[in-house]
């Protein structure tokens, strides 16, 4: 019975599949990945492994383009006013993308852009030292309302998605701590395992090793799910807060590219979500997969954007 | 926990053709990345990546770590011979560096770079081999207060270098410190003195101000000369002899120990480590008055300094798992990319592993010591081009490194911008040392000193409550004011002298 259906939708099915995947399935030629990261950082990191991904499973040849400058508004720029629209030049966001416009006018937004997909979505969470006094996430609530501004919490730096969360968090537990910048989120992990900040809200990849080995314990999960690699720590909407953290990561397009273009390269990358070693890479960093098309991601981006945007306002 | 056979296997490894052949390719490829302007350790072994996919991982990671050494080299021959670093890390090479090559020493100031380069490279290894683990529990006891000592401890050396007029050098670190203060407030995110450009959002590279205030102002100056003639300058390709290096070596043994430690901490890097090691050469040095005017002393220090930060940063690479710069960032993606994850316990989970990067980065810094002065007579000649046409070369390789920098016009400008203000410094005697100086620590003494206000809610006593701080910052004073005592007992025993 199962053999029938599945032959019949196979008949079915193949006729109408094949051409389309035979003439257009992107990627048939070279792909440049631009970045505003330096080598080796976030987005560098990321494009590299997506792109080692395509030349194995494709045949094509990938460039990783380093467009560094302005917090992202050089990559930004480039992409809206002089990169090629056919699909084989595509941006590596993050909400790095939102904030930087938000920051100071006249660089293009994610609306001069086409927006192709979100892939996957960065987990942020809390952690300690192995030291630290706290065991749980309400011990450390504990003490912060009854000790405030006791607490000195590091974020890898000012003005990123991990201040707006430690902000939102502080606001719904109803906490006073004092907010320590780094120049990223190793130096923050490096304060940690000196025990010089008493938390560090940020991703659990850059302190892999550590949470691992124990030297560092993870206290709180900020989203909706609890994550595959640590199932033992709870989410804060379980504890009652709502926190949530959406640090997205996604590629974007120039301006005013073929929407089946768009679609096609997003289920392309969509469906590299097995293949190595970007399943390595994303699942190394506790990172989820949440595959977004065009114009979801378009909304998310939306919605996000404002949220940003009165975060941004209040930094002045 | 010495393990023979892992010592031996990694060994093996290492010493294997395939291996070697990769590790001198890598420090070939690291030594003209670090000649061209524009191109860092990073960006080079970003290139390689794709080419070390299918290599054993120890094999992948010492070519890379060939390279960053070899870098560290390149960076400072195109300090001594163009009159700007080819790397950051080569920065403080320039002082000495380039007068020696102008006296028609390249030959020997090549070589003191290179010998000094591979001897702090050697030493920073054996240094990590024996102590990584102790070493890292030690940087992890730095936090805001210290890291704000050291750079005032490395601001102090003003002193040391205005010695000629000391307001016109606290003005220029001043420029320097103003100029740090441009790009992004680290601590609101907000963007600070941009003047609405978003090229200034991330501030401004050093490399682009040395670029302009050394090579475009020298090249200035040089063209302003009347009736310059196409003639071959006094240059020599000589090497050091032997007993000009064994003077050298208590400098590079003491250069070494620097770099090495402030290697290790992450934030700082090869550039501080470089103008630390200077500075001290300086103090300790029987001849400081030649420094600025072609010292060797001046040339091994920065040089054994910089490459031994190498071995410095692989201390929180290994032991911790977080990288202490560009390079390292770069090397730490790679090993996760071969599933590889430092930290503690790659120590005993990995033993070959480590053993072979050990014995990789020594014999590394070996394969630098020989091709190093093979290349050294063949990168002197660039003296032997007649001086207009080595100015225009260099004209042109200052716009191309600002270019290759970031990509962006206009760095090209800030580049002439910095060249004519070093031009008019010059001409008006203000020392351009001390505002590059400012421009290396600025941004992590502002950043140190505000988070450690923050972590101590505002309270100042915290740098001189930690031991380790204060420590540092009465080495500091002591520092800064020695110069400047000496500098009037001297001239008041000539007074005295002369009545």
């Amino acid at each position: 019975m199962r053999k029938t259906t599945m032959l019949l939708s196979t008949l079915v099915v193949l006729p109408l599949a094949m051409p389309v995947v035979a003439d257009t399935q992107w990627p048939t030629q070279d792909v440049t990945l631009v970045t505003h990261s330096s080598s080796g950082g976030g987005g560098d990191v990321m494009l590299r492994n997506m792109g080692r991904t395509l030349e194995q499973k494709f045949g094509i040849n990938t460039v990783v383009d380093n467009r560094v400058g302005g917090s992202g508004a050089v990559a930004m720029s480039w992409m809206a006013n002089q990169a090629p629209n056919d699909g084989y030049t595509i941006l590596s966001v993050t909400p790095t993308q939102l904030i930087t416009p938000l920051r100071a006018p006249g660089i293009p937004t994610y609306q001069d852009l086409t927006p192709i997909a979100r892939l996957l979505t960065d987990p942020t969470t809390l952690y300690v030292h192995e030291n630290s006094q706290f065991e749980s996430i309400e011990e450390l609530l504990q003490h912060a309302r009854e000790n405030p501004r006791s607490l000195s919490i590091g974020i890898g730096s000012a003005g990123s998605l991990d201040q707006l969360v430690l902000q939102n968090f502080a606001r719904e537990t109803d906490i006073d701590v004092r907010t320590i910048p780094h120049e990223g989120g190793g130096d923050a992990v490096v304060a940690l395992l000196g025990e010089h900040v008493d938390a560090v809200i940020g991703e659990p990849g850059q302190a892999l090793t550590h949470l691992e080995s124990g030297t560092l314990r993870m206290l709180a999960v900020f989203q909706e799910e609890r994550l595959e690699t640590y199932p033992e720590v709870p989410t804060l909407q379980e504890l009652g807060y709502e926190v949530i953290s959406n640090k997205f990561r996604g590629v974007f397009g120039p301006p005013d590219m073929d929407p089946e273009l768009v679609e096609e390269i997003g289920h392309t990358l969509r469906d590299i979500v097995n293949d190595e070693p970007w399943k390595t890479y994303w699942g190394e960093g506790s990172m989820t997969p949440s595959y977004l098309g065009h114009e979801e991601f378009t909304e998310f981006l939306h919605v996000a954007n404002e949220e940003l945007r009165e975060f941004v306002e209040g930094l002045q | 926990m010495i393990e023979v056979a892992a010592i031996g296997e990694a060994l093996l490894n290492v010493l294997s053709p395939y291996t070697l052949f990769f590790l001198v390719l890598g420090v070939f490829i690291g030594i003209i990345a670090g000649i061209l302007p524009g191109i860092n350790g990073a960006i080079g072994i970003s290139l390689i990546l794709p080419f070390t996919f299918g290599m054993p991982p120890a094999t992948a990671l010492i070519m890379m770590l060939g390279l960053w050494g070899g870098q560290n080299f390149g960076g400072g021959v195109t300090a001594a011979l163009v009159h700007a670093p080819g790397a950051a890390s080569g920065a403080a090479t320039l002082f000495d560096g380039y007068p020696m090559a102008q006296k028609g020493q390249a030959g020997k100031a090549l070589g003191i770079i290179c010998i000094s380069s591979a001897f702090g490279w050697f030493l920073s290894t054996i240094l990590l081999a024996v102590i990584a683990l102790p070493l890292a529990a030690f940087a992890l006891r730095f936090s805001a207060p210290e890291y704000f000592a050291v750079g005032i401890f490395g601001l102090s050396m003003v002193a040391s270098m205005a010695t000629k007029n000391i307001f016109k050098g606290a003005i220029a670190t001043l420029m320097g410190l103003l100029i740090v203060t441009i790009g992004t407030d680290p601590f609101s995110g907000l963007p600070r003195f941009t003047f609405g450009r978003f090229e200034l959002m991330d501030g401004i590279n050093f490399l682009i101000v040395m670029i302009g205030v050394f090579a475009i102002a020298e090249v200035l100056v040089q063209a302003q000369k009347p009736n310059v003639q196409a003639k071959v300058q006094a240059f020599s390709r000589e090497l050091p002899t032997w007993k000009e290096v064994r003077a050298l070596l208590p400098t590079i043994f003491r250069s070494s120990g620097i770099g090495m430690l402030v290697g290790t901490a992450p934030g700082a890097g090869g550039s501080i480590a470089a103008f630390i090691a200077y500075n001290e050469a300086k103090r300790f040095s029987k001849h400081p008055e030649d420094f600025g005017h072609g010292s060797q002393e001046g040339v091994a220090a920065p040089e054994a300094a910089n490459n031994a930060t190498e071995g410095g940063a692989m201390v929180p690479l290994l032991a911790l798992g977080v990288p202490g710069s560009g390079a390292a960032a770069v090397i730490l993606a790679s090993m996760i990319l071969y599933g590889l994850r430092p930290g503690p316990q790659i120590f005993t989970e990995q033993p070959v592993l480590v053993y072979s990067l050990f014995f990789g980065l020594a014999i590394g810094a070996v394969v630098l010591l020989v091709l190093g002065l093979l290349l050294t007579p063949y990168l002197a000649l660039v003296m032997r081009i007649p001086k207009p046409y080595l100015i225009t070369g260099v004209t042109g390789i200052a716009f191309m490194a600002a270019m290759a920098i970031t990509g962006l016009l206009f760095d090209v400008r800030l580049v002439l911008f910095f060249g004519v203000l070093g031009y008019v410094m010059r001409k008006l005697d203000f020392p351009p040392a001390p505002m590059i100086l400012a421009l290396v620590l600025g941004f992590m003494i502002e950043t140190s000193l505000r988070r450690a206000l923050i972590m101590s809610d505002g309270d100042w006593t915290v740098f001189f409550t930690r031991p380790i701080s204060a420590v540092i910052l009465c080495v500091a004073l002591l520092s800064f004011f020695y110069p400047i005592i000496r500098e009037v007992v001297s001239r008041q025993r000539a007074k005295r002298r002369q009545a």
